[in-house]
């Protein structure tokens, strides 16, 4: 396995999120890939319903879902990949996250496995130039045979996509004229 | 034990507050009726309070102005002084330095400690002048106990004599003489029995026993006397000093543990020490670690910023709630009883058990809203003291009349509407009324009137601000908003549209700038607040008779009625509020303004059109205005049609933010959850109507 | 078992803080808000062992909470100690005539508080 022969200056290149020794993932697909997410971060799983589209948002935004009454916003990770949208089948479900103090639910193709990863296991992202932001990638770790993509949870949405405030601009004028 | 001391001092702060409320209503009250006993009673009870509290947390300068006022008060309720306005005033200073000085204890502003001097002074001189200035030396807190000096030892002989009620007075002998037990050591405990009667004459609840004592002690005469200091009044008690004696002295405890190690000398002077106030005893003593202390700081620190959201909740209202949390859980029960075994013909049984689900959970929803519900009258407790300093200053006769204090509405409102109502009071005390004079030239009474009143209309709450002075001055207006650029010179508008002008930015009438009003912040953000609060503000006025300005609120900012209309597959939710009318056009009432968008006519007043799949981009059944529906809602006083499908219904529904998750979206002002359990999102209209009026501003 | 006192007072800080101290020490403590919720919690069966009270109370004060509390055959030789602010003997004599048995000067610390009970608390 080429995991084995990393050195030791390689591993402090991966990101502090893996600081402990031994880490679970819970893993999932997207289209034909594997991606991972820390196991602690992931609130629960839930079957896809319909959700509430929101104007105005971004493609990837899936809408809003009812989750025992919050609202919690829906995220096509295919989308937000750019790997086009998700198709609803019987194994689609919403892995319903915490991120930075919000809940948030990722549509993902099907839920895998659980994957105990040590950290010797996880290479750090590969470096893939300019052209393709992995900035939410948290390292590369390998499940029988196949390599999972971890992600890093806090970063695959930006601050400014769930916080900014949208500015409507301002009023052009306030006086009216009345005839 | 983990005790966090914050959360003492946070109620004696809120009933501090209740009670400087107490005292100023109580003081303006007794202005009126100086004979009124029961109210200065009250007003003395209050000041007492404070008084006594503030010192069980050392705030000694609280305890001492208070203190001071209790004096005052005190002279007052015993007919020692008489009540004239300038006692009045003096402890109205007072008052107001207390609430300075609970806010600094509450971490908040610096003491203006010259001003708490000089009304201090005042409250002195008050009570001066009375001349039979009684010696009542009250409250003086000076902890008297002085460690006494290790005195020999010696033989103290008791005779004591007890009062027949001893028992009566929840009193037990038995008490005394352990105590004296510990003071050293009782040498002989002689029972004298001559006092008992004969049987028939015989009260087994009366005390007829009498005791001699000896005790060999090295404590000084006075604290044995001390141990029958409740007993003393009633009683005939001889204590003698009998001298010093000889031999091994009698060990305290203390003494005996000391010898044989088992405590440090240091262990028992801090143990001595513990002369001191609560606070240091249990931080000592819980030994808390750095982080509980730290987070009892931030505790703190929360309390002092007065963001500390606690609501006091009637204990009635609580028990309300158990009752009715017990009925669902009972209901419940039945249902899922009828569920394991349940055939087609209980069906009716089913049905009973589930209308009687839906009203337990309504009742419970009504109830648990109601614990954020306050009377307003904690909102209008600032006004008679306003309306009298308003009245001071501009020389008008002011009267207040309030009515309807115990209309209860959410907390965060009643917050929310202090300012507000300040301003409009003052507006009227200021611009509304006139002076004396100027009423009597006008055949009314020298004394001008301003009504606050509050009331349920619905699902809403209303509070007129209504005043007898000179109405709105229509040239006057007109003028100014010439004048300002607000309208054009000659334009025609009815008396209403005149009215709402004093609504807009930048208008201010007032000839001269008082310290009163007409200082920049005008009706318009009285508006705009009430509307952002999800309500309303309107104007009757009639000239030379007065004005009446009337705010509309919703109950609770937690739930809105909702209009439920249809685009395509989604629905939204329109608050009702903003609702006026729902119109199918015909094809020759829209006009498209080249360039403005889409304007629809509304019996002669051309209103622009949003299509809301269009802002939305969704797929609706009808593109046609005229197969669709017009919504005309109107909000910041302009009017916008919005076109939709359909209107499906109206609901009671529950505001959730968006932004809890998520984040604030352009013309939604949150969502809701639907019976199905579908999210609908509410429309903000206001935010619509901007985004009408951008539509046609950029596309110019 | 733990004694059980019996605590009226308007003031709910001061309350707490003689619950806390009380609590501290051992003892079971029933909190009232007046002479009035006092009576009805001893009529409602409630068997203090001392009851603590404030005279400056409304709806119903100490000193006539203190002559019903005697009034009660079941409370007639309960022990009671009255809070007060000063220490004024009009006041003091008043409690005594009316059947309290001792009383605790404010401002006190829990120290002084916990002694005075020492002293007409059978214990």
């Amino acid at each position: 396995m080429s995991t084995a022969t990393i050195e030791p200056t390689q591993q402090q290149d991966v990101r502090t999120t893996f600081s402990t020794d031994d880490q679970q993932f819970l893993t999932f697909n997207l289209a034909e890939e594997f991606y991972g997410v820390d196991i602690l971060k992931v609130q629960e799983i839930k079957g896809y319903t319909n959700v509430t589209k929101i104007p105005n948002t971004p493609d990837y935004l899936k809408g809003v879902l009812n989750l025992r009454g919050t609202i919690v916003p829906i995220v096509d990770l295919r989308m937000k990949f750019g790997m086009g949208v998700t198709e609803p089948t019987p194994f689609t479900v919403v892995v319903v996250v915490n991120v930075r103090n919000r809940v948030m639910g990722f549509l993902v193709d099907a839920v895998s496995d659980v994957l105990d990863l040590n950290a010797k296991d996880i290479q750090p992202p590969p470096e893939l130039g300019n052209t393709v932001d992995i900035t939410f990638v948290a390292g590369i770790g390998n499940s029988n045979d196949h390599l999972v993509t971890l992600l890093d949870i806090d970063r695959v949405l930006t601050e400014d996509e769930v916080k900014v405030v949208d500015e409507i601009p301002a009023e052009v004028s306030t006086v009216e004229v009345s005839s | 034990m983990a005790v966090d001391l914050s959360s003492f001092q946070e109620s004696f702060f809120t009933e501090s507050a209740e009670h400087v409320e107490t005292m100023e209503s109580g003081l303006l009250e007794l202005e009126q009726r100086p004979q009124d006993l029961d109210l200065l009673n009250r007003i003395f009870r209050a000041a007492h309070s404070i008084k006594g509290n503030s010192g069980m947390f050392n705030f000694t300068a609280i305890g001492g102005l208070t203190h001071k006022m209790e004096n005052v008060l005190d002279l007052l309720r015993n007919e020692k002084i008489p009540v004239t306005p300038h006692v009045i005033d003096v402890l109205l200073r007072a008052l107001d330095g207390l609430k300075g000085l609970l806010e600094a204890a509450q971490g908040g502003s610096e003491t203006d400690v010259i001003a708490i001097q000089s009304v201090e002074k005042e409250l002195e001189a008050c009570q001066i002048e009375n001349q039979e200035s009684r010696e009542n030396q009250v409250g003086s807190a000076s902890p008297q106990p002085v460690q006494s000096q290790r005195k020999s030892w010696r033989l103290i002989t008791i005779d004591w004599i007890p009062l027949p009620e001893l028992f009566q007075r929840g009193l037990d002998p038995g008490q005394i003489f352990k105590e004296l037990h510990e003071m050293g050591m009782v040498k002989a405990l002689q029972v004298r029995t001559n006092r008992i009667p004969s049987l028939e004459e015989m009260d087994p609840e009366r005390c007829y026993l009498s005791w001699a004592i000896e005790l060999e002690t090295d404590v000084s005469v006075g604290q044995v006397e001390s141990v029958f200091e409740f007993v003393q009044d009633g009683s005939e008690l001889i204590i003698t000093d009998c001298g010093s004696q000889k031999g091994e002295p009698y060990k305290r405890v203390g003494e005996i543990l000391l010898e044989e190690g088992v405590v440090t000398p240091e262990q028992i002077s801090e143990s001595l020490a513990k002369q001191k106030p609560l606070g240091q005893i249990l931080v000592e003593e819980k030994k808390a670690t750095p982080a509980q202390v730290s987070i009892a700081l931030q505790k703190q620190q929360q309390i002092k910023k007065g963001e500390s959201a606690s609501i006091r909740v009637d204990t009635e209202k609580i028990d309300k709630l158990i009752n009715l949390v017990g009925e669902l859980v009972i209901t419940q029960s039945m249902i899922t009883d009828l569920g394991e075994k349940f055939t087609i013909n209980q069906l009716p049984v089913l049905q009973e058990r589930i209308v009687q689900l839906e009203r337990n959970t309504r009742e419970l929803q009504e109830r648990v809203m109601s614990i954020r519900m306050m009377p307003i009258g904690s909102a209008f407790h600032r006004f008679p003291r306003l309306v009298r300093d308003l009245s001071g200053k501009s020389g008008k006769q002011i009267q207040l009349v309030m009515s309807g204090e115990e209309t209860e509405l959410d907390k965060t409102l009643i917050e929310a509407i202090g300012d507000p109502l300040t301003h409009l009071v003052r507006n009227s005390a200021d611009h509304g009324l006139e002076g004396p004079e100027e009423r009597m030239a006008n055949g009314k009474s020298e004394r001008g009137t301003i009504r606050l009143h509050a009331y349920h209309d619905g699902g809403n709450i209303c509070i007129a601000v209504e005043d007898d002075g000179r109405g709105l001055n229509r040239e006057k207006i007109v003028r100014k908003a010439v004048e300002r650029g607000i309208i054009a010179d000659g334009s025609m508008m009815t008396d209403e549209e005149v009215n709402q002008l004093i609504f807009r930015a930048g208008f201010s009438t007032a000839e001269a700038i008082t310290d009163v009003s007409g200082r920049g912040v005008g009706m318009d953000v009285v508006k705009r607040n009430i509307e952002g609060l999800g309500g309303t503000v309107t104007i009757e006025s009639v000239a030379g008779q007065g004005s009446k300005l009337t705010l509309k609120l919703p109950l609770t900012l937690a739930i809105i009625d909702g209009m439920t209309v249809r685009v395509g597959e989604d629905n939204y939710i329109i608050p009702l509020i903003t609702v006026t009318e729902s119109i199918r056009p015909k094809p020759n009432d829209l006009q498209r303004i080249v360039g403005k968008g889409e304007v629809v006519n509304l019996r002669g007043e051309w209103v622009p059109m949003v299509r809301l799949y269009e802002a939305f981009h969704v797929n609706p059944d009808y593109t046609d205005p005229v197969e669709a529906l017009l919504v005309i809602v109107e909000a910041e006083g302009r009017r916008v049609a919005l076109l939709v499908d359909e209107l499906t219904g109206q609901q009671q529904v529950v505001i959730k933010t968006l932004e809890q998750n998520y984040r604030k979206v352009e013309a939604i002002s949150g969502a809701t959850i639907l019976g199905d359990g579908q999210v609908a999102l509410i429309l903000d209209v206001p935010g619509l109507a901007k985004l009408a009026r951008i539509g046609h501003t950029t596309a110019a | 078992m733990g004694k059980t006192v019996l605590v009226v007072d308007d003031s709910v800080s001061m309350r707490q803080m003689v619950s806390f101290t009380l609590s501290g020490a051992g003892y079971e403590v029933v909190e009232a808000g007046d002479g009035k919720e006092a009576v009805d919690k001893l009529n409602g069966g409630t068997k203090p062992n001392l009851v603590i009270t404030d005279l400056n109370m409304p709806n119903m004060d100490g000193i006539s909470l203190i002559k019903a509390v005697r009034g009660m055959a079941d409370h007639k030789f309960t022990p009671i100690l009255m809070l007060t602010t000063e220490s004024s003997e009009d006041k003091k004599k008043e409690g005594q005539s009316a059947g309290a048995t001792g009383w605790v000067v404010k401002p006190f610390n829990p120290e002084q508080m916990l002694s005075t009970i020492k002293k007409v608390l059978p214990g």
